[in-house]
Parts: structure tokens; C-alpha cells; sequence
């Protein structure tokens, strides 16, 4: 027999026998979780000896990373406080009188006496 | 009161304890999920050793980046998966990048050349193991995350980082593949006839 003869009649096998092989792949293929690999014992005491402490500033950025709006909520902080300092505090940072006249008491005295 | 490390807690329990530093229940958390990580391993990096090593490093980074994990996006299991994955893929492309390369045929072809005959009915693990180790890195990923891992196609996507409908054609391409190199080696036992 040639080699291509042989190569037709493999054709014609396979041909006949793709669903059979299919099939059989299909079924092999959900064996597959009942032949995974255990880990070997040791393999966990290995991980936990080897744990490292962790570092708060990873954390804190691992944490900001993990949701859309916490970053977004870190960065409006500072503004929400400027807001509300601003709004709550608003009226005791305008200069008093008494007060502005003690800033400038020095000023007017010079003024007054024909200094400036 | 119930114990933050009881055996009944569900992972994403054990994972906002984990957030907190809590090591009995990081301990807890890698005894139920070490076989499945380690065969999934095993299965990418085709060596014990090498398979240890990244089990080892995936554990070692959930316990770092446990606060980047968001029980609103994925399970327990598929973030430890992508983070397995991902790790493997940078490890190989740190020492071959060309390991990655979609290059099945050539694999697929050597291996139908082997003098070691494929069954079509009743084909042993090791020679369905050989089979699927030479797949395409995504193929064989895909296949083995569905099959041996029991995901979801959705799950497999987002460890993977790709689309269900790309995991779909990734799982009817490896399933192609396997069932080519199978013919390969029925042609070749049958060449080899008298």
C-alpha cells in the first residue's frame, strides 16, 4: 500500500469517526476536574511562613484603587471642608473694627503727625 | 458570638477580615482555594516547582492587595484566578516572549509525530494532558479554566481579561485543535500498519 492510499484511508476513518472522537473528547474533557493536581501539604505552611507584614500606604492606595469613587471622594474631601469652613466661619474672618484700627493704629498715628 | 475565621464564613467574609490583616482568616481562605490554584499551576506552568513558586507568589500578592479586592465585581475564586494568571503571564514574558505567541500548528503537528499513539475512545490523562499542554497558551487557558476549574465562560473572560464571546471561540478553537492532533495520531498508528 503507498503512502497515499494509506493517507485516504485515514481520511476516510477519521471521517466516519469525527462525531465518535468528539464525543469522547466531550467526555474526557469533564473527567478533567476530578484529575486536578492536589497541592502538596507543605505547600501552605510555605505561604504562611513566608508572610510579610503589610505596609498601611499600600493599603491605604490599595483601597483608593479599588472602587471609582472612593479616589474621587479622597480628592473632594479637602474641598468639602474648604466649603464648609468657609460657609460656617465666614462672617468671624472679616476684620472688626477695633481690630482693623489696631493694625493700623501705627499708620494713622504717622499719617496724623505728618510723617507720611 | 461566631468566630471572623468559622469555618462557615463565606469567602468574601474571609476576604474583608483579610482587608484587616487577619491572618487566621487569610489561612482559611488558602486552604480552600491552594488545590485549585495549584492545578491551575500546574496546568500553565507545566512543572511542580514552577507551579509552587506561583502559587506561592499569587498568595503572597493577595495578602498585599487584599484592599484592591471588590466583592461587587468578581468571586473569591475568579479575582485569585486573574491575579494567577496574570502573574504567570508576566513571568513568562520576563523570560521568553515568544512563549505567548499564538503558534498552535507547529506544536499541534509535533506532538501527532510522537511515537506515543493517541486512543480515540478511551485516551489515558497523561495523553489528554499532553494534548491540551500543547495548545496555545489563551486555548489552553480557556480550556482548562472551564473544564478542569468548573468557571463559567463569563468567569473565564474576566480572569482572562477578555470578552465571553472571545472565551467561546477560544474553547471551539481548542476543542478543534485537540480533536486534530487526535486524527493526527490515528493516521499515524494507521500508517504505521502492516
Amino acid at each position: 500500500m503507498t503512502g497515499k492510499e494509506g493517507n485516504q484511508r485515514g481520511e476516510e476513518k477519521s471521517g466516519e469517526e469525527l462525531p465518535d472522537i468528539q464525543k469522547a473528547l466531550e467526555r474526557d474533557l469533564e473527567r478533567l476536574r476530578a484529575s486536578r493536581p492536589a497541592a502538596p501539604a507543605y505547600l501552605q505552611e510555605r505561604i504562611m511562613a513566608n508572610l510579610p507584614e503589610r505596609d498601611p500606604w499600600q493599603d491605604l492606595l490599595d483601597w483608593l484603587r479599588a472602587s471609582t469613587w472612593r479616589p474621587v471622594a479622597a480628592a473632594a474631601l479637602p474641598l468639602l471642608l474648604g466649603f464648609t469652613v468657609g460657609l460656617t466661619a465666614g462672617d468671624d474672618l472679616e476684620l472688626e473694627p477695633t481690630t482693623e484700627s489696631l493694625i493700623f493704629a501705627e499708620v494713622w498715628e504717622a499719617y496724623e503727625t505728618d510723617e507720611i | 458570638m461566631q468566630s471572623q475565621t468559622d469555618e462557615t464564613q463565606t469567602d468574601e467574609t474571609l476576604m474583608k477580615a483579610i482587608q484587616r490583616g487577619n491572618r487566621e482568616a487569610f489561612s482559611l481562605l488558602v486552604s480552600r482555594h491552594l488545590d485549585a490554584l495549584f492545578g491551575y499551576a500546574m496546568r500553565l506552568s507545566g512543572e511542580r516547582a514552577a507551579a509552587e513558586d506561583l502559587v506561592q507568589d499569587t498568595w503572597l500578592a493577595v495578602w498585599q492587595k487584599a484592599r484592591s479586592y471588590n466583592a461587587r465585581k468578581a468571586r473569591v475564586s475568579t479575582w485569585l484566578h486573574r491575579i494567577l494568571h496574570n502573574r504567570h503571564i508576566d513571568n513568562v514574558r520576563r523570560r521568553v516572549p515568544e512563549r505567548l505567541a499564538d503558534t498552535d500548528e507547529a506544536d499541534i503537528a509535533a506532538l501527532a509525530a510522537t511515537d506515543d499513539p493517541v486512543d480515540e475512545q478511551a485516551p489515558s490523562h497523561e495523553q489528554l494532558d499532553k494534548l491540551i499542554d500543547t495548545l496555545p497558551f489563551e486555548q489552553k487557558s480557556a480550556l482548562t479554566l472551564s473544564y478542569q476549574q468548573g468557571f463559567s465562560n463569563r468567569d473565564v473572560g474576566a480572569i482572562m481579561g477578555i470578552g465571553t464571546r472571545a472565551v467561546e471561540s477560544l474553547l471551539a478553537r481548542a476543542r478543534k485543535n485537540l480533536i486534530k492532533a487526535r486524527e493526527a495520531s490515528i493516521h499515524t498508528e494507521n500508517e504505521a500498519l502492516p
